[in-house]
């Protein structure tokens, strides 16, 4: 019966198998796992399994299948295809022929059985395989093309776990001549089909109406009256899939596909640039229906008033023409890809020109994952990988990212077994290739060394931080936990409260009381990209650059949220406004910029802002108002609880002797914040190495330091030494402050507030 | 790519379906050629392929029907 081709989806691609809506699977009398022809065009002719249809194609009458099966029957996606019952011998042997610049040694029978398993083949069918190793393979895309030279008994047959398989003597270059029995089917591998990309449905969707609908069906557009469209632009940060796209539906609709690279088409001499982009479009259109690319437009179409050069100019005026001069010239299509869409010129960007600009963002975690299993498709991968779990710890990776996440892991998994490869031989054992596996730890290593290319210029590297390793300040940290990870973690909690998620927190006191650390750890356990602004550094000596800087800050964390910014003392860019009249304005202007970015029209979707401060007096009031940076966190000075546990931090790894006693010193040490207290344990270990160092020949060092221990009068003479920084002056100066910040913001409870502020 | 991959990357690895009539189908593509088979006991699918056993709930095990067809494991559930 008649069926329409419709894509499958990413999971299920590359193993011969056929969506069929249950409906039409009753009709033929055909139930899941039978093995059925779909006839295309041209005797195209592909054999498949019978997969049970998705839910959402009851009774639509759609097949699904894969691009390697499409490439197979020689049908597109909405082309409609015979299907029917098919008759299918188990093999008992096949012939298969490798090609020749392919160097394996050994028997690989068996892992070519594996891996065709289940597969029908026919005589002269090439089968894309991925051997899992070599520069020819390793990587989804690039697969070898193994060709079926014999098969007994002849017709279609399947390859099951008892078929012999034999690899012919000839390469199969040589065999391609002969045997032409397979006819269509002996064709290249697909380059990219639709389901290699993956998270991009909806673009993709608005991309194949642009222009496969009004290639396939000209008449559709000629019914409603209108033109169809003559170009579509996609833009969208770098590594997200433009190219890939462009590609991809060139190849599905088999237009004719002309490439044009920006740089390419520019000549030294008068006017030559422009004749070729005249070029072009004439080809194009000679062997319509066409698509012409334009890869980075933005360098062959930046905007005419911003550009020196005069040859830009003619070009951009000849694209312009050539682009609305297209009514004559039907069925040629200019996709044009960029990432700086606002550096290409307006003229282009109109209707009739680029009729429609289609966004292509940094993928979602669904995205994420969809993307990975395309990557991971021709992959050996070891048991219990979750790249579900994966999908969810790659915050702002787009497609490029997540792509050299898997190639290198798999370049993890090569260097395990490299030692065991003979690189000076030709060929490669098949027993290795056959034990390469791409592991947990593969995937963990190479995910450390890879960071989202979106967040590379401001990206700081994830402290190794936790809650642990903050001592003490236990309300602070829930309310840091309340303000940061609940947002993220019960998002529905949030949902059914109707509450927003608080945008910002300041956290204030004296120096040394742990800010910078709790932000660390707040970082560390958030689970989301962290972008730390040291303050100063903002500051530029160009006019506007400054307030630039802020927002581009604001504009990375946005695509890639979640994300949490800090500010490490904020009070150096956010002063308060009205009193500086020295610096011609950039701080008030850089204060403004930060208003309207934490509370601006655009709203900030899972980016959470962070600053610290000594001085929070001196900080701007509307800063701290509700809605921007609204909760305010006295980090204070510990008390002797807090003192202990601190020193209980510090002292988790230090060899101490029996007589110390933390609870006394935590009481001794009044008035010390965090860092002296970490600095006071510092002391006394360096005069137990001192003590050591001094009484100990240097040969005995190596074997005697296990038995060093530091002892409580080293912890006396450390009290002389390291004094309390914070004295009762600065620490009323705070409780002023928290008093007032107190009455500013009288929605906190009480007795938290005085339980936290100590 | 062998059967265990393939039970493992389908998705979790036993997709299930729920279609309009109320019919509720377990699928999994355990691979062609291996020894397989599936038994229902009670509410629960109990699929042996080689020597791995794997076993999945399928809510109600009176109405089912379990069968394995080149390597396409099927359970469906008639409401």
């Amino acid at each position: 019966m008649r069926l329409t081709v419709k894509p499958l989806k990413q999971k299920d691609a590359g193993r011969g198998l056929a969506a069929i809506d249950r409906a039409a699977m009753s009709e033929m009398g055909v139930e899941n796992g039978d093995y059925i022809v779909i006839e295309g065009k041209n005797s195209g002719r592909a054999v498949a399994r019978v997969w049970p249809g998705y839910p959402e194609d009851e009774g639509k009458g759609v097949v699904r299948i894969d691009g390697q099966l499409r490439q197979e029957a020689n049908v597109g996606i909405d082309d409609s295809v015979e299907v029917e019952d098919a008759d299918v011998q188990p093999a008992t042997s096949i012939t298969v022929a490798l090609p020749q610049n392919l160097r394996v040694r050994g028997n690989v029978g068996p892992h070519i059985r594996n891996k065709l398993s289940g597969q029908a083949v026919t005589t002269g069918q090439t089968v894309p395989f991925s051997l899992g190793l070599g520069p020819l393979s390793s990587m989804s895309g690039q697969k070898i093309p193994l060709k079926i030279a014999e098969t007994d008994p002849s017709g279609t047959v399947v390859v099951t776990d008892s078929t012999d398989i034999q690899v012919s003597e000839k390469p199969a270059e040589q065999i391609a001549g002969e045997a032409g029995a397979g006819g269509a089917a002996s064709q290249e591998t697909p380059n990219v089909t639709y389901e290699d990309i993956g998270g991009l449905d909806e673009e993709l969707e608005q991309v194949r109406e642009m222009i496969e609908l009004p290639m396939r069906h000209p008449e559709l557009f000629q019914q409603l009256g209108i033109e169809p469209p003559k170009g579509v632009l996609l833009h969208g940060p770098p590594g997200t899939g433009k190219t890939l796209m462009a590609k991809a539906v060139a190849n599905e609709i088999d237009a004719y596909f002309t490439n044009i690279s920006g740089p390419e088409i520019m000549s030294k001499y008068y006017g030559e640039s422009e004749e070729q982009l005249r070029e072009v479009f004439e080809e194009a259109e000679e062997n319509s229906p066409a698509i012409v690319f334009i890869d980075e437009i933005d360098s062959i179409a930046p905007k005419r008033g911003e550009t020196s050069g005069d040859v830009e100019r003619r070009v951009v005026a000849q694209l312009l023409s050539l682009m609305d001069g297209l009514d004559e010239r039907n069925d040629v299509v200019v996709i044009g890809a960029t990432n700086r869409v606002d550096s290409i010129d307006p003229a282009l960007r109109r209707g009739g020109r680029f009729d429609r600009e289609i966004e292509i963002g940094v993928p979602d975690k669904d995205g994420r994952k969809e993307i990975l299993q395309v990557h991971t498709r021709g992959m050996p991968l070891a048991e219990g990988i979750d790249l579900d779990q994966y999908a969810e710890n790659t915050h702002g990776f787009v497609g490029a990212d997540l792509e050299s996440l898997t190639k290198e892991s798999a370049m993890n998994a090569l260097r395990r077994i490299r030692p065991e490869l003979d690189l000076e031989s030709d060929q490669i054992d098949a027993e290795v290739l056959d034990r390469l596996q791409v592991s947990e730890s593969d995937f963990k290593d190479a995910l450390k060394g890879i960071e989202p290319s979106a967040l590379r210029e401001v990206f700081v590297e994830v402290p190794d931080i936790t809650w642990e390793d903050v001592g003490g300040l236990g309300d602070t940290k829930e309310r840091l936990r309340e303000t940061i990870q609940w947002p993220l973690e019960y998002p529905e909690v949030f949902e059914t409260m109707d509450m927003q998620a608080a945008k910002g927190v300041l956290m204030y006191g004296p120096p040394g009381t742990g800010k910078t650390l709790l932000a660390k750890a707040v970082a560390n356990e958030a689970q989301s990209n962290f972008i730390s602004v040291k303050g100063p550094e903002l500051l530029n000596k160009f006019v506007g650059e400054s307030e630039k800087g802020v927002r581009e800050i604001f504009e990375k964390a946005r695509s890639n949220a979640p994300t949490v910014i800090f500010f490490d003392e904020i009070d150096s860019i956010a002063g308060e406004r009205g009193r500086h009249a020295s610096d011609s304005g950039v701080g008030e202007r850089v204060v403004s910029q930060l208003l309207t970015e934490l509370d601006g029209i655009e709203a900030l979707e899972d980016v959470v802002v962070i600053a610290t401060s000594n001085r929070p007096d001196l900080i701007d009031s509307a800063l701290l108002r509700p809605g921007r940076l609204d909760r305010h966190v006295h980090v204070p000075v510990p008390d002797e609880d807090g003192r202990r546990k601190i020193l209980d931090v510090h002292t988790r790894n230090k060899p101490l002797a029996d007589d110390v006693d933390l609870d006394k010193l935590a009481r001794k040490t009044e008035g010390y914040v965090g860092a002296d207290i970490e600095a006071l344990t510092r002391e006394a270990s360096m005069a137990a190495s001192r003590e050591f160092i001094d009484s100990v020949s240097p040969e005995e060092v190596g074997e005697s330091v296990g038995n060093v221990r530091v002892t409580m009068a080293h912890f006396e003479n450390a009290l002389d030494e390291v004094g309390p920084s914070v004295d009762d002056e600065t620490r009323e100066r705070y409780d002023e402050i928290e008093e007032r910040f107190d009455t500013a913001e009288p929605a906190v409870e009480e007795d938290t507030v005085s339980r936290t502020f100590q | 790519m062998n059967g265990q991959e393939q039970f493992r990357e389908a998705e979790g690895p036993v997709g299930r379906r729920e279609y309009a009539d109320g019919a509720v189908v377990f699928v999994a593509d355990v691979g062609v050629g291996r020894e397989a088979s599936v038994d229902v006991v009670g509410d629960t699918a109990i699929v042996v392929a080689d020597d791995e056993q794997y076993e999945f709930d399928i809510g109600d095990g009176e109405n089912a029907q379990a069968f394995i067809k080149n390597g396409v494991l099927t359970v469906e559930v008639n409401a």
